[in-house]
């Protein structure tokens, strides 16, 4: 790992030069904003944070950090559940937040170029009118950016269709560790020169350089949208019912679960989106495509929810309506902070023809341990998302939540499964990665971070575990200052 | 080192003289994990002792000819060890690993047969994607040589390209390390680096891939081909395909143009399929229309093709692509115009020279043309050293490219003289 030096005062002026007053902050304030993602278990303060506005002055900032000796943790917006952005104690930071440019919008060959820094609701926004929109949409999407996406390789719910983050970049502008700029990729469907060193550095969580632009492919609007609410009595039920819709090879663009804790989260805040409160599970579907399809899905769709026990439907394709119904969903995770100080938000992802047994476990884990469970997710993907609510003060109620993740998570990776759906491995999974990989997988991981960054600059000691598999026997309980997590 | 006769043993592993495009080549066929990882020790040894010879992975040699054709069809064929992949299936089974239909997902080994697993996935009511192999060629190959290869097929149009429907792998690379995994059998999972991406296309030079997990498509309720009349010149018939590619509510599972003929293939649920087909046929002349579950492979025979070029760019200058190379004289030209490809086969040479073909090239703009030369035809074995000059990659990634080789296989067994492309500082 490259060791930790400190800045000048002419390197810090140096930066100064090249980013700008706004662009350079040491004071305790940003020190503290940024000692921590959405993953607020683990904290630590960085010695300084420097904000570029282009490519140009990333990598000039790079060559001057490098030379002081700093290690780099790449920055979106911080909303990562897993640690990735966590910065390094006395490291730097270096964040996109002031790289918020649409730099082309390419409405004849279907691809935006943005830069890292631009918040993924807003490339959405700049390619509406040309009839045409990003597919990636994480819940998260009115705050986190392109770069975030690409470094998490970021799913959201009509990751169901559309798949995630990764199936939509075309190409990327990388910073390396000696400052240089490369363009991977493009406009070009394909990778031209050799390897496809994109596939890799989606995906990579700040671990191999940082992404300062973004080629993403764009889809044309669908002509018709429907969005479908079945009421269902009882979890597993809701649970097999989307078993059977992919078995039926049924062709939704989203298929999302809330259980009845959520809903009565959502239904208590701000963004009250009309779920029933006699369901115990809602499964919220979206339907797009030609009018026929939309049509001919929804229908089957609503046939299985009914032949599963869905005792009520709806079905809208009014934009106002549909807007409110997703808003609840996207809204999810903030509307919990309401029933309890903090929340513990697992992300993991099994086969879709074992949901029910995995949120069985999960309930099971929670209730032996007087916690409580609410779940959200990706249900059409597998992803679950069990949340449980804690109060970080009480060290024992933390512990009973650490494990009760870790029996979910161990249940997952039984059945098939795996750490992390969308959110990352970060500093949360590390330990986690030998349940699912051998030393030798784990070897071949830090090759590929060679490859890049031979002198470990970028992110230094997350994803793969630093020690070996053997070492490792448990995880190690957090820290005390744990917050809400969401 | 001489070919040796059949059954004779290369270090614990058996080796045969297999006939193969056309010659009789050195096929090592080891029978297990431990086996190959024991021959390319073997393999590693002999290189550090200067007895190193020319190593690929093999798996049905179908693509061979374009995906390492200094080995395949190389001077010296005798001294070539091919590593076959398809020995790794248990002799009778299928290599199948694990099909879940409920899931949408296979996993089965490299030296599986892709009709075996076409016709596995069909009776649970799913497609592979790619739909067939890369040049629209009839089936023949292994998953492994589908995959290393790169290549996607007509439905890409639709599903976008095959890297993005592998979910992981196992593969043996040529260190010291056993079997690696990456990524998982999951629809969705972002568990650690996507290392597979790497092999997709890597042509085997990163290692042996010895299992890969695919997401499958289902088998659609309906499908229709519509057959345009011909067209005067490709380039006309690529702005019809252009057109049906703009047009709102129309989402084809495949549209190319070959023989200045425009298709298009349409599949989803019926009545969609029905509606599309008109909104197609009212901009289209459509000179027959077919229906049923055949009609993609009858696209894919339609695609069939033994290109010598590919040219990717951008769907906003296939137009142009075209004309310049219809007006050199080049022709008949296969053209996908989503996915912005236009190739030619050697019979699109006949009436041109190589100063014919130099100035094409001359007029295709490199920031919007990349050229590959997929297989050695007289007039454009001169582009290799222009192309190497204009498309070098860049600094980093050469960098990068080496290292990445140097860590996956230290001993350079599997070094490929065809790839990866290494431009022109750096022959
Ligand atoms: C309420 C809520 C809902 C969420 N819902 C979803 C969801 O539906 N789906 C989903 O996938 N995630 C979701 N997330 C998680 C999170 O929003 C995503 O991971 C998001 O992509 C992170 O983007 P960011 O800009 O905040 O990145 P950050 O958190 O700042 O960074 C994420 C990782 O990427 C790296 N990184 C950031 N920018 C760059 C760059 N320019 N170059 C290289 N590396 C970079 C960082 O080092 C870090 O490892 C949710 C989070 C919250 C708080």
């Amino acid at each position: 790992m490259a060791t930790m030096a400190g800045l000048s005062r002419s390197q810090l002026k140096e930066l100064t030069r090249i980013v700008g007053d706004r662009g350079v902050r040491t004071d305790a304030g940003a020190k503290s904003a940024y000692e921590s993602d959405g993953f607020m278990l683990e904290r630590a303060a960085p010695s300084v944070v420097v904000l570029p506005r282009s490519t140009q002055e990333a990598a000039q900032a790079v060559r001057v950090l490098r030379d002081a000796g700093l290690v780099i943790v790449p920055r979106g917006a911080g909303t990562g559940l897993s640690g990735g952005a966590r910065p390094i104690a006395g490291g730097a930071v270096l964040g996109t937040a002031r790289m918020r440019e649409v730099l082309e919008v390419n409405e004849v060959d279907r691809y935006a170029r943005v830069q890292a820094g631009v918040v993924n609701v807003h490339l959405s926004n700049a390619c509406d009118s040309a009839g045409l929109f990003y597919a990636p949409d994480p819940s998260s999407q009115t705050a986190c950016t392109i770069g975030g996406n690409v470094g998490n390789n970021s799913g959201g719910p009509h990751g169901f269709r559309y798949g995630s983050t990764t199936r939509h970049v075309l190409g990327l502008t990388l910073v390396d560790a000696d400052g240089e700029i490369t363009e991977l990729g493009g406009a070009f469907p394909d990778p031209c020169h050799g390897y496809d060193l994109i596939g890799p550095l989606v995906g990579s969580e700040g671990m191999l350089g940082l992404v300062t632009e973004v080629t993403v492919k764009l889809l044309p609007q669908p002509e018709t949208v429907e969005t479908l609410l079945c009421l269902f009595e009882d979890l597993d039920a809701c649970c097999d019912a989307v078993s059977e819709m992919i078995a039926r090879r049924l062709e939704p663009s989203a298929i999302e679960i809330l259980d009845r804790l959520t809903i009565e989260a959502v239904e208590a805040s701000v963004l009250r989106a009309g779920y029933p409160a006699n369901a115990e599970a809602v499964m919220l579907i979206e339907v797009d495509g030609g009018a026929h399809e939309v049509a001919a899905t929804s229908e089957d769709i609503l046939q299985v929810a009914k032949e599963f026990g869905a005792f009520d439907s709806r079905r809208t394709s009014d934009p106002k309506e549909r807007k409110k119904l997703w808003a609840g969903r996207k809204g999810a995770f903030g509307a919990m902070g309401r029933i309890a100080p903090d929340l513990y938000v697992a992300d993991v992802v099994v086969p879709r023809t074992r949901l029910r047994e995995i949120v069985q476990v999960a309930a099971e884990a929670c209730t032996a341990r007087g916690l409580r469970l609410a779940n959200v997710f990706h249900a059409g993907d597998g992803n679950l998302h069990p949340n449980i609510s804690y109060d970080r003060r009480d060290k024992e109620e933390v512990s009973r939540v650490v494990e009760a993740g870790a029996i979910i998570m161990q249940a997952c990776v039984d059945a098939g499964g795996s750490l992390t759906g969308e959110h990352g491995v970060g500093l949360e999974k590390q330990d986690e990665m030998c349940m699912l990989f051998s030393n030798d997988d784990l070897g071949a991981m830090k090759s590929l971070k060679a490859v890049f960054d031979p002198a470990e600059f970028w992110n230094p000691g997350k994803m793969i575990p630093v020690r070996g598999c053997r070492e490792i026997h448990t995880k190690p309980l957090p820290i005390d200052q744990g917050e809400v997590v969401s | 080192m001489s070919p040796q006769g059949e059954g004779a043993l290369l270090h614990g592993v058996e080796q045969a003289t297999v006939e193969l495009g056309g010659q009789s080549r050195r096929v090592a066929q080891p029978r297990s994990e431990d086996e190959l990882r024991g021959l390319l020790t073997h393999l590693k040894e002999a290189k550090r002792r200067g007895e190193g010879q020319p190593v690929a992975f093999l798996g049905r040699g179908s693509s061979m000819e374009w995906c390492c054709p200094s080995l395949w069809n190389g001077a010296e064929p005798d001294r070539a060890l091919w590593i076959s992949m398809e020995s790794l299936v248990e002799s009778g089974g299928t290599g199948i690993i694990e099909y879940v239909p409920g899931d949408g997902t296979l996993t089965a080994q490299a030296g599986a047969r892709m009709e075996t697993l076409r016709a596995a996935v069909h009776e649970g009511g799913h497609r592979i994607t790619p739909a067939g192999s890369a040049h629209g060629q009839s089936e023949g190959g292994t998953l492994g040589g589908l995959l290393a290869s790169g290549g996607s097929s007509i439905d890409r149009c639709r599903f976008g390209p095959t890297r993005h429907h592998v979910l992981g792998m196992r593969v043996q690379e040529a260190t010291d390390r056993g079997p690696i995994k990456t990524g998982g059998r999951l629809v969705k999972n972002v568990t650690g680096f996507d290392l597979h991406r790497l092999h997709v296309g890597g042509r085997g030079t990163l290692g042996a891939i010895l299992e890969a997990s695919l997401r499958l498509v289902p088998v659609p309720e309906a499908e229709v081909l519509v057959i345009s009349k011909p067209f005067a010149s490709t380039a006309e018939a690529t702005v019809a395909a252009l057109e049906v590619r703009a047009q709102p509510g129309i989402q084809p599972r495949a549209l190319f143009v070959a023989r200045r003929v425009v298709h298009v293939l349409l599949a989803g649920r019926e009545r969609q399929v029905e509606e599309e087909l008109s909104r197609t046929t009212a901009g289209l002349d459509a000179d027959s229309v077919e229906r049923g579950p055949h009609v993609e492979g009858q696209a894919l025979k339609a695609a069939h093709r033994r290109s010598v070029v590919t040219i990717a760019t951008a769907p906003s200058k296939v137009k142009g692509v075209v004309q310049g190379l219809e007006a050199a004289g080049i022709g008949p030209l296969y053209v996908e115009p989503d996915a912005a490809l236009v190739e030619f086969d050697e019979e699109a040479l006949s009436s041109v020279n190589a100063d014919q073909i130099a100035a094409a090239h001359g007029g295709l703009d490199p920031r919007h043309a990349f050229v590959t030369l997929l297989r050695a035809a007289p007039p454009i074995n001169g582009l290799r050293s222009a192309l190497a000059e204009r498309q070098s990659p860049p600094a980093a990634v050469r960098v990068w490219t080496e290292r990445l080789r140097s860590n996956c296989d230290p001993d350079g067994i599997l070094e490929s003289a065809d790839f990866p492309l290494r431009g022109a500082s750096n022959p």
